[in-house]
C-alpha cells in the first residue's frame, strides 16, 4: 500500500480479524499527569499494521481514540479513524459537527471528515463505556480490559 | 459566578461565537471560532480561583498536536516554535499547558483571546510536520527537511559549521559527511540519520557505519576529530540495535535530545 484512499481505509475498518490482546493501561503524560494516553497494537489476520493511540484530558474534558495506519512508512504513520468525545470540529464547507463525533480519512478530505456517530452515547468521562462502543464500529475485539485511568480533580489547576 | 455572567462580560468585546458552558466547580469552557487545521474547534478554559481567574488551555493545544501527528517525541524545531509562541504573547508554558495566572476581571477578554491565539499557532506546528507535507503533496526528503533543522541549530550554537563535507577513509573511498562542527576544544564529523521508510533507514544506517569504520582508519584522522551519529529519533524508525551499531564506531546523539549533542560537540557556554 504506498498510497493511502479510502476504499483501503474502509477495508481496514471492515477487517474482522482486527484484535487487541491484553489489558490496556493508561500512562501518565507530563510531570502533572492531568492527561494520560496509551497506545495499543493492533494484529490482523489480513490487514496491515494499525495501532490505537488513546488521549484522555479531565481538565478539558476530552477522550479521544484514533486508529493510526503505520504500514509501509512508519515515519509517515497516518490517523486513518477516530472518536473524539468533547471536541466540536467543522467540516470544510458543511458546518460543524457536534462535540461526539468520529472522522474517517477520505479522499477529498483525507482525515479532517467528521460525522456524528449515533452508536457513541459515553460521556468523555467514562472512557472504558466509549472504548467498547468505539470498538462495535471498527470491528476491532480487545481480548483484554481496559483500566479505568486514576486522575485527581485538584491536580488540574 | 454564573455562565451568563461571564458570557455577557466576554459579548462586551467579542463577538457572539464565543460561546460559554458551565464545567462546575467555578470552571467555565470558552468555544471560539478559531479552528485548528483539521477544522476541530480551539477551546479556552477559565476557572475562578479566590478573586482572580487562571485561564488555560489545559493542553488541549498540545494534545491535538499529538493525536494528529501521532509523533511521540518532538524535534527541538517544534518544542522551539511552542515555547517562542508562547514567550511572544506572554503566556507560560507548564508542562505543555498554556495558563495566565492571576488574572482579573477586566483583563479577562484579552488573557481568553492570548490564549485562544496561541493555541492556533501552536496547532500551525503540525505544518512542520511530515504528515503535513503528505497533505501539502510537496514531494519532500524526510532526510533534507531534518539536515536543515540541524544546521540552523549548529549554527545558533556559536560553532564553525562546514556542510557537505567530503572526507577520505583508509580504503581510499570518498565519504559525504553532513556536517563537520568546530568548536574551540574539539572538531566533530556530524552524520545525520533520518530517513521516510524502512528500507532507506537500513541503508543509512549501514552507510554511516561504514563510513565511520573506514574514516576511522583513514590517513586523515585528526586525534580531536570525533564522529558523532545523529539520529532523527522524532519518529519511531530507530531500534536500539541501530544505536548500539553505530556506538562501536561513533558517538551517538538523538535530534530529540539536543542537550546531548551540544555536550558532544563541546559546545562552548
Amino acid at each position: 500500500m504506498t498510497s493511502l484512499s479510502e476504499a483501503d481505509v474502509l477495508a481496514i475498518i471492515a477487517d474482522t480479524s482486527k484484535v487487541i490482546e491484553g489489558d490496556i493501561v493508561w500512562q501518565q503524560k507530563g510531570r502533572r499527569g492531568r492527561q494520560q494516553t496509551f497506545r495499543a497494537e493492533i494484529r490482523s489476520d489480513v490487514g496491515p499494521e494499525t495501532y490505537i493511540d488513546g488521549y484522555i484530558n479531565p481538565g478539558s474534558q476530552k477522550l479521544s481514540f484514533t486508529l493510526v495506519l503505520k504500514y509501509p512508512i512508519r515515519s509517515q504513520s497516518r490517523r486513518i479513524y477516530g472518536l473524539d468525545i468533547g471536541r466540536e470540529h467543522e467540516n470544510k464547507g458543511e458546518g460543524m459537527v457536534g462535540a461526539t463525533h468520529k472522522t474517517r480519512w477520505r479522499d477529498e478530505h483525507r482525515d479532517r471528515w467528521a460525522y456524528a456517530p449515533p452508536d457513541i452515547t459515553a460521556p468523555w468521562s467514562d472512557p472504558v463505556l466509549a472504548w467498547k462502543q468505539f470498538c462495535t464500529e471498527a470491528n476491532l475485539r480487545h481480548t483484554g480490559t481496559m483500566i479505568t485511568p486514576n486522575y485527581q480533580e485538584e491536580m488540574l489547576l | 459566578m454564573k455562565v451568563q455572567e461571564l458570557q455577557e462580560h466576554l459579548a462586551l468585546s467579542l463577538p457572539e461565537l464565543f460561546r460559554c458552558d458551565d464545567f462546575g466547580n467555578d470552571r467555565f469552557r470558552v468555544r471560539t471560532p478559531l479552528l485548528f487545521p483539521n477544522g476541530d474547534v480551539i477551546d479556552v478554559f477559565i476557572a475562578k480561583i479566590a478573586d482572580s481567574f487562571t485561564v488555560t488551555d489545559y493542553g488541549d493545544a498540545a494534545d491535538w498536536l499529538d493525536t494528529r501527528t501521532t509523533l511521540r517525541r518532538r524535534s527541538p524545531k517544534q518544542r522551539g516554535l511552542i515555547e517562542d509562541t508562547c514567550e511572544m504573547l506572554g503566556i507560560g508554558l507548564e508542562d505543555e499547558q498554556m495558563v495566565l495566572r492571576e488574572v482579573t476581571w477586566g483583563s479577562l477578554v484579552d488573557s481568553v483571546v492570548r490564549i485562544a491565539q496561541a493555541e492556533a499557532r501552536v496547532g500551525d506546528v503540525w505544518f512542520t510536520t511530515r504528515q503535513a507535507a503528505q497533505d501539502v503533496s510537496v514531494p519532500r526528503s524526510a532526510a533534507d527537511g531534518t539536515v536543515n533543522e540541524v544546521a540552523a541549530w549548529l549554527r545558533q550554537r556559536n560553532l564553525s559549521v562546514e556542510t557537505k563535507v567530503e572526507a577520505t577513509g583508509s580504503s581510499r573511498r570518498t565519504w559525504a559527511v553532513d556536517f563537520k562542527a568546530s568548536s574551540p576544544t574539539k572538531e566533530s564529523l556530524v552524520f545525520v540519520l533520518s530517513a521516510a521508510g524502512k528500507q532507506s533507514a537500513r541503508n543509512r544506517l549501514y552507510e554511516v557505519a561504514a563510513a565511520c569504520l573506514d574514516l576511522g582508519r583513514g590517513q586523515e584522522k585528526v586525534e580531536q576529530l570525533t564522529f558523532i551519529s545523529l539520529f532523527d529519533d522524532t519518529s519511531d524508525m530507530w531500534s536500539q540495535e541501530d544505536f548500539d551499531l553505530l556506538r562501536l564506531e561513533s558517538n551517538v546523539a538523538r535530534w530529540s535530545r539536543p542537550s546531548e549533542l551540544e555536550e558532544l560537540l563541546e559546545v562552548p557556554s
